[in-house]
């Protein structure tokens, strides 16, 4: 029970009124962020992270997580009142999240998703809290092979089996790998595709990577398709924001089931919570079909209930991963595993030792904001709604502004702004082309860590190759990988076979 | 709103030839070039000390060799792609409003370029006004007015409270 007793020093820590500020600051400006079109947790992160590059770590620390939930409950909102998911873990939320404000019950559908989203992520951060030391003591045995294979399955995984194509997936990934190969070899020294510009020396910024791909390259994607493709209508959320006892307690199963599917995928580095929001609506959906009024189609608030947990669990898991094992599993973590590095932490097995006051004062945050959360956003969610009536040129020029005051901000230089416009392009171009995005993130998070293990498993064993599988864990993790690459080519063949939608 | 835009499209009806539709020879393309500046970066590179097995060049010849295989893979897919599904990309990418793209491009690049000369509130100003203007909203003078309180706020907000480092550019000459 010692988590507990750390836990409560936590919450002593963070319950001053600066950081409760911090808190309902970050929560309050993450949804915001999160309600805009277009707009996911990723992006809150990226845009406001400058905003706490000036406080002190705690502080900074504390804001992150209510920026980090509140990115995740806002970004459906825009999916169910406009049909526009904001992320793409919001995509399973709005098809019967929509079919609910279309039929007149968007308040219903906004309350089960914020309900959903609270249920996934406290579920989730409760086991972290118990978890959390547990992993971290196995990740002490973690050598580079074991990390290698890590990183190796968050590739394959992210780039073969969750996108839709294998070619389009590796190619963002190579570029991926490539933009993280930028700057100084940390083993050797050398100054790696640096062509003496010294700005590039400490390799790109992931913040400017982020934001660049994310929302440069969504202005420039909104502004090619200018008064082409017909323009998405708000549906107005009117009545109270409550949910009857009777759907209530239909609801609950699916929070319950949602969040299972969701908590693993946080620890498993696939890329973050897309997978099991398809699952957990996949399997709602198979239930309802047996149930004798099938609800699916016509607005199902359990289709709603549970993708949200889902993906809610699967951000509150990866934090888990993040602090214990030091392996960030979607952006929005590699942005927090920034934020510690910023300040001389190295999230990973050694965090709960060396800063730990931090960590506890961290998840404590955790549960502060999701219950800050609950109450921004179930009885105003009809208020959040009001920022989608921000005129899109105006939004987008606004989001323009703030992503480039972001990348200003994490170095003062004009060289990063370059960079930004460059990527930008590159995230046009790759959005005209279907090439998902995602595995660029994850190549250019999880680049060095592949890079420098396997380097490192060479140099340990005079560069035998069979070191890399020479331990249960990666033998495990290579095992894992194969099925997964078999099971989505039977998923594929299925899918191209037997049409449902 | 768009009558610009429009008038713009009708200029751009390029006649359909072999390139329609193949859209993803773009991302070939780029990946060939990025293997050749991977390339050419381990090739000129000063490497200092013993790296090892792989040493500072080996996962950038590695990287390399992936995006040579990816643009292959792609080039070949574009090569075999069926005429329907060609036809619906094509469909898709003729459908490109590149006015109000490259404008907004254009605003970031001259925001780029000219940051620290002309200074946070005046470049962060012109740029709201060129993406807002890039994206519909003809009121120049309007987005001009937005884009400056905007700006103003994050001023006052980062720069003075926050105590970030917004460059001044000409207001510090004045």
């Amino acid at each position: 029970m010692d988590q507990l007793i750390n836990l409560a020093g936590g919450f002593g820590e963070v319950f001053t009124w600066q950081n409760m500020i911090w808190v309902v600051v970050g929560a309050f400006l993450g949804t915001a962020v999160g309600v805009m079109p277009g707009l996911g947790s990723a992006m809150a992160v990226a845009l406001l992270l400058p905003m706490t590059f000036t406080l002190d770590p705690l502080a900074s620390l504390i804001m992150f997580s209510g920026i980090y939930f509140g990115g995740l409950f806002g970004d459906s909102t825009a999916g169910i009142l406009m049909n526009t998911p904001g992320n793409s873990t919001a995509i399973a939320t709005t098809f019967e999240g929509h079919r609910m404000a279309l039929a007149g019950r968007a308040p219903q559908a906004l309350a089960t998703s914020a309900i959903g989203a609270f249920t996934g992520g406290m579920l989730a951060t409760v086991l972290v809290v118990f978890f959390a030391p547990t992993l971290a003591e196995l990740a002490t045995k973690f050598g580079p092979g074991e990390y290698f294979a890590l990183a190796l399955f968050a590739f394959v995984a992210i780039s073969t089996i969750v996108s839709e194509s294998a070619a389009r997936g590796l190619a963002a990934l190579g570029f991926g790998l490539a933009l993280a190969l930028v700057g100084i070899d940390q083993s050797t020294g050398s100054a790696r595709y640096t062509f003496e510009v010294p700005a590039l020396f400490d390799g790109i910024s992931i913040v400017v990577i982020t934001v660049a791909m994310l929302a440069i390259g969504e202005v420039l994607h909104v502004a090619s398709r200018l008064g082409r493709s017909n323009a998405a209508e708000l549906v107005p959320s009117q009545g109270r924001p409550w949910l009857t006892r009777p759907e209530f307690f239909e609801a609950l199963p699916a929070w319950l089931r949602g969040s299972a599917f969701g908590i693993p995928f946080g620890i498993i580095p696939a890329g973050g919570a897309e997978v099991p929001t398809f699952l957990a609506y996949g399997t709602e959906r198979r239930l309802d079909r047996r149930r004798a009024k099938p609800t699916f189609g016509t607005g199902s608030i359990r289709g709603v209930a549970a993708p949200e947990a889902a993906g809610n669990a699967t951000a509150g898991s990866a934090m888990g991963a993040l602090l214990a094992l030091g392996l960030p599993t979607s952006a929005t973590a590699a942005l927090l595993l920034a934020t510690f590095q910023q300040y001389g932490m190295q999230p990973g097995p050694l965090l709960f030792e060396r800063n730990g006051e931090i960590v506890w004062a961290l998840l404590a945050s955790l549960f502060i904001a999701m219950i800050a959360l609950l109450i921004l956003n179930l009885p105003f969610a009809p208020l959040w709604a009001k920022l989608l009536k921000i005129p899109q040129a105006h939004l987008y020029a606004g989001i323009t502004v703030f992503a480039s005051l972001g990348v200003y901000a994490t170095s003062a230089s004009t060289v990063d702004l370059a960079i930004m416009c460059a990527l930008g392009l590159l995230g046009f171009v790759m959005r005209r082309n279907d090439v998902p995005l995602a595995p660029i993130l994850i190549a250019v998070i999880l680049g060095p860590l592949a890079e420098y293990s396997l380097r490192d498993a060479m140099a340990n064993s005079n560069n035998d190759p069979l070191t890399l599988v020479s331990s249960p864990i990666t033998i495990g993790l290579y095992t894992l990988l194969v099925l997964g690459v078999v099971w989505a080519f039977w998923r594929r063949t299925r899918e191209s076979r037997a049409q449902d939608f | 709103m768009n009558e610009r835009s429009e008038q713009a499209t009708g200029a751009e009806q390029a006649p359909r030839g072999w390139w329609a539709g193949r859209g993803e020879l773009v991302v070939a393309a780029l990946l060939i070039v990025l293997a050749l500046v991977l390339a050419y970066g381990n090739l000129t590179m000063d490497v200092v000390g013993e790296g090892g097995l792989l040493g500072p060049q080996g996962f950038g010849w590695l990287v390399a060799a992936v995006c040579v295989a990816v643009a292959a893979s792609l080039t070949i897919s574009a090569f075999r792609k069926p005429e329907d599904e060609r036809r619906v990309a094509a469909a898709e990418a003729k459908d490109t409003n590149w006015g109000a793209m490259l404008s907004a491009f254009a605003g970031l690049l001259a925001f780029t370029a000219l940051l620290e000369f002309l200074g946070w509130l005046v470049a962060a100003t012109l740029l709201f006004g060129m993406v807002a203007t890039a994206l519909g909203n003809r009121r120049v003078l309007w987005n001009l007015l937005v884009g400056f309180i905007l700006a103003g706020v994050i001023q006052i907000v980062f720069g003075g409270v926050l105590g970030l480092a917004l460059p001044a550019g000409l207001l510090d000459r004045w």
